[in-house]
């Protein structure tokens, strides 16, 4: 009888459906991956799990125990269930003793802190799990792996039976991996069970025991994780409508390079890139985390610049990590991470134009009128809401509004080049297709653009051409039918020159 | 407008904004029911020729460095060496006129040259150096304290000027002193210059996200460096007033601006653009505090008054910045 059960979870978002009717079922002392792409579900299925999210129907059992219809974190704490998420929360500045303490409180001797208590009663904890960290350690100095086991050392405590690590491993590498694997052995055999939440494939081998796989909100298979390899999950991830190209107009795209980047390498990019962009065409950079693909977006948004290599826009030289020579070649950035890009507490007007007043050259007294007007009549042509928005904080508009204010912000400077960083990072369905219309109307225009997505769907539905990086490296530039997304992710998941097979 | 049970804020706007104006015009209200309520409590000394037109004067020089105090705080930083700064050209201004015999215009040139200086000392280690603003300012106002004290020999400086210097702080046209009319004139050119030009918008910008700002190819580290040396000319300004006031210079007197100067522009900040250092709110927050305690001081509230008043003020005025704030972020 498995010790947690979800049955029939269904949850939408507007019109879209985040969870279908999904079931999953968590054995005592097992390791179960759950695994999918971006918006395959699993998000919002753990969420619903810990409380934060209300699900629309559908049942949670515990240790065959139902909880409440709207329970809320605490019930779910009290049930024995454990969250380790993403971030994982450590202060990097103190000792695991600390870290651990901070949370479950410091043993005490006459009201004062007694630290030789306290760190036996970490070193306890750490035992748990098989880990023989010294508790004076201070975290910073911790790798990956350790850093993941003192996060659920920190949580595992008498009554906790489920753990949940919601993506904790967004870089491990492989030996790393492995003592990862000793150590939630260690607690496995205690009856501690675990969801492991990953979106990488090749994680799982040596790791888990079970494997779930969620695609758009459905659960699409669930299995040992000894009975199948790396390509039957590949090939159930990408399902049969994944292998469908989209159909693009590719007239648009002429005339010589635009862009020409060449012989860049640097950060996880081991092996240079050299490649081009025409005026017209999109073109898709993507790859998973780890794989180089932030970094190159990063050198070509101007932000940083690469151990080697050269940029040059219409032939002429720009310098790397140089925002200046960047607009001089105009080169216009959008960045999905709007804590990088906005002006938050500004109103949406000096957002649109944070560079300069727009004045009337034929009045001389002092007045922002022409520039409202010019914002007022941009906005409401692009649709941003809510109407007559120009002098609102832009923290004050949705996340697809500000979102398409950024948009605009670069188009109002006439751009020759568009680099686009995860451009629709939190952005809802429906606003995601109105900014890749105003996108498809850049290139139709002539505008160079690089559409860099950890998304393989975005870069499979808006790129007239993908480059996929991977391993180090420049895995594959796809186009016309080969551009899927399920042949993206088959490229993005090719292992380090295959020598390795399942690369644990 | 907190019952709104949608986000359609903007749609379901009454027709006169209360809400709004009270955000806006607020302390505008405060300043108009402290001279009412005192000019009724006190018929025959407060609502005086006499009386309004010392609180107008003798409170310039402190609007004036409040407003120095504004730009740096605009683009993200913060400038702790205005008082001393305002010393320093106080008692440079005062030594040259009175011990060097020299004419007032020719200190006038000295003293703001110093004062630039200073300011693009400041503004290149905080901008280019990369030093914290907090600290940096700290170690340059002790230095500047140090700088006066060397100027005077720590002593105050009296001594003859001509009339027309003194005149120029101490004269009115038609019943306006003519101190209010300088504060008037530098707080709308400091208004125009932030709102209405590019090199406003950009140092804006710069404040309310350094990365955002790179991101769109502003001058960070320029924009940073003008917005000390800006202070470091409407410091020397206002040291160079207080001399035409007072016609002395005390080498002291740096904390005891800079405390009340902080206070005015934070309280300022909660007015006329909420949430934004502005020039406006400064000047205004600065008379409001001066009437309130020109008032208080008629009832014979003993001399600390001035500081409970001043505290007490800017914490009621953040409290209550803080909970409109909170009350505005519900409705979207």
């Amino acid at each position: 009888m498995p010790i947690l059960e979800l049955r029939k979870m269904y949850k939408r978002y507007g019109g879209a459906h985040a969870l279908a009717g999904v079931d999953f079922a968590l054995q005592r002392a097992e390791v179960h991956a759950l695994l999918g792409g971006n918006g395959a579900g699993k998000s919002t299925l753990i969420k619903i799990l810990a409380g934060v999210e209300r699900a629309d129907s559908g049942t949670i059992e515990i240790h065959g125990k139902l909880l409440p219809a709207r329970h809320r974190p605490f019930d779910v704490f009290q049930a024995g269930v454990r969250f380790v998420h993403q971030d994982l929360a450590l202060f990097d500045e103190l000792s695991i003793a600390d870290n651990v303490a901070l949370e479950t409180g410091y043993m005490r001797r006459h009201c004062l802190i007694d630290f030789r208590g306290t760190e036996e009663f970490v070193q306890r904890k750490l035992a748990r799990m098989d880990s023989k960290l010294a508790p004076q350690t201070r975290v910073g100095s911790l790798s990956q792996a350790e850093k993941v086991i003192v996060a659920i050392a920190r949580v595992l405590d008498d009554d906790a039976h489920i753990i949940v690590l919601d993506e904790v491993t967004a870089s491990l590498p492989s030996p790393e991996a492995t003592r990862l694997r000793g150590a939630l052995q260690a607690a496995q055999q205690r009856g501690v069970s675990f969801i492991y939440v990953t979106h990488r494939i090749e994680e799982i081998f040596g790791l888990c025991d079970q494997v779930t796989v969620l695609g758009n909100g459905r659960r699409i298979a669930t299995d040992r994780v000894e009975a199948i390899d790396r390509d039957i999950i590949i090939s159930w991830i990408v399902g049969h409508d994944k292998n469908v190209s989209a159909v693009k107009s590719v007239e648009a795209v002429q005339g010589p390079e635009r862009l020409v980047v060449q012989g860049a390498s640097g950060g996880a990019l081991r092996v240079p890139v050299s490649f081009s962009v025409r005026p017209g065409e999109i073109v898709g950079l993507t790859g998973l985390i780890g794989s180089g693909y932030h970094e190159l977006s990063m050198w070509l948004a101007g932000l940083s610049a690469p151990v080697t290599g050269s940029l040059s826009v219409d032939g002429a030289p720009v310098r790397f990590a140089s925002r200046a020579d960047f607009e001089n070649a105009g080169c216009q950035v959008v960045i999905g991470d709007r804590a990088a890009a906005a002006f938050a507490d500004l109103t949406v007007r000096e957002n649109l134009f944070p560079n300069r007043v727009l004045r009337n050259s034929n009045v001389i007294l002092p007045t922002l009128a022409y520039e409202r007007k010019t914002a007022s009549a941009l906005l409401s042509r692009h649709n941003v809401r809510p109407l007559g928005c120009a002098d609102l904080p832009l923290r004050t508009l949705s996340g697809g509004n500000q979102q398409k204010l950024l948009f605009l912000r670069a188009l109002e400077r006439r751009p020759r080049l568009l680099v686009l960083v995860d451009p629709t990072a939190g952005v809802d369905v429906g606003g995601r297709q109105e900014l890749y219309q105003m996108l498809r109307a850049q290139a139709a225009n002539g505008v160079a653009v690089i559409l860099a997505s950890s998304d393989f769907d975005e870069v499979a539905a808006e790129a007239h051409r993908a480059l996929v990086l991977g391993a180090g490296r420049l895995q594959a530039s796809l186009s016309g039918a080969e551009l899927t997304a399920g042949r993206l992710m088959v490229e993005a998941h090719r292992p380090e020159r295959a020598q390795k097979g399942h690369g644990l | 407008m907190s019952a709104e049970p949608e986000a359609k804020v903007v749609l379901t706007r009454p027709i006169v904004p209360w809400g709004r104006l009270a955000a806006h015009y607020g302390l505008v209200l405060v300043f108009i029911i402290v001279v009412l309520g005192f000019s009724l409590a006190r018929p025959e000394s407060y609502p005086t020729l006499v009386n309004l037109q010392t609180i107008a004067s003798t409170s310039a020089v402190l609007a004036i460095l409040a407003l120095a105090a504004v730009p740096p705080l605009v683009t993200g930083q913060f400038d702790l060496s205005i008082g001393f700064q305002l010393a320093l050209a106080q008692s440079i201004g005062a030594a040259l006129i009175i011990h060097a015999g020299l004419s007032p215009a020719a200190a006038t040139i000295v003293v703001l040259t110093v004062g630039l200086a200073i300011g693009a000392i400041n503004g290149a280690l905080v901008a280019y150096a990369g030093l914290n603003a907090f600290i940096t300012t700290l170690a340059t106002g002790i230095l500047l304290q140090g700088a006066s004290q060397l100027v005077t020999n720590g002593e105050a400086i009296y001594g003859r000027m001509p009339d027309w210097w003194l005149a120029i702080g101490r004269a009115d046209v038609v019943n306006i002193p003519l101190p209010l009319v300088y504060v008037t004139v530098l707080a709308a050119a400091l208004w125009l210059a932030l709102e209405y030009t590019t090199w406003g918008r950009q140092s804006l910008a710069v404040g309310a996200n350094p990365r955002a700002a790179i991101l769109v190819g502003l001058p960070v580290k320029s924009r940073i460096l003008q917005s000390f040396i800006a202070t470091g000319f409407l410091s020397a300004v206002a040291g160079l007033l207080s001399v035409c006031i007072l016609g002395s210079a005390n080498p002291n007197v740096g904390v005891s601006y800079m405390l009340p100067a902080f206070a005015a522009v934070f309280l300022g900040a909660t007015s006329i653009t909420p949430g934004r250092f502005n020039a406006w709110g400064t000047v205004i927050a600065v008379y409001t505090l001066a009437a309130g305690i020109a008032g208080l001081q008629q009832f014979g509230a003993p001399f600390f008054i001035e500081q409970f008043f001043n505290g007490a003020a800017l914490l009621l005025a953040i409290a209550l910045a803080k909970w409109a704030g909170r009350h505005s972020a519900q409705l979207s």
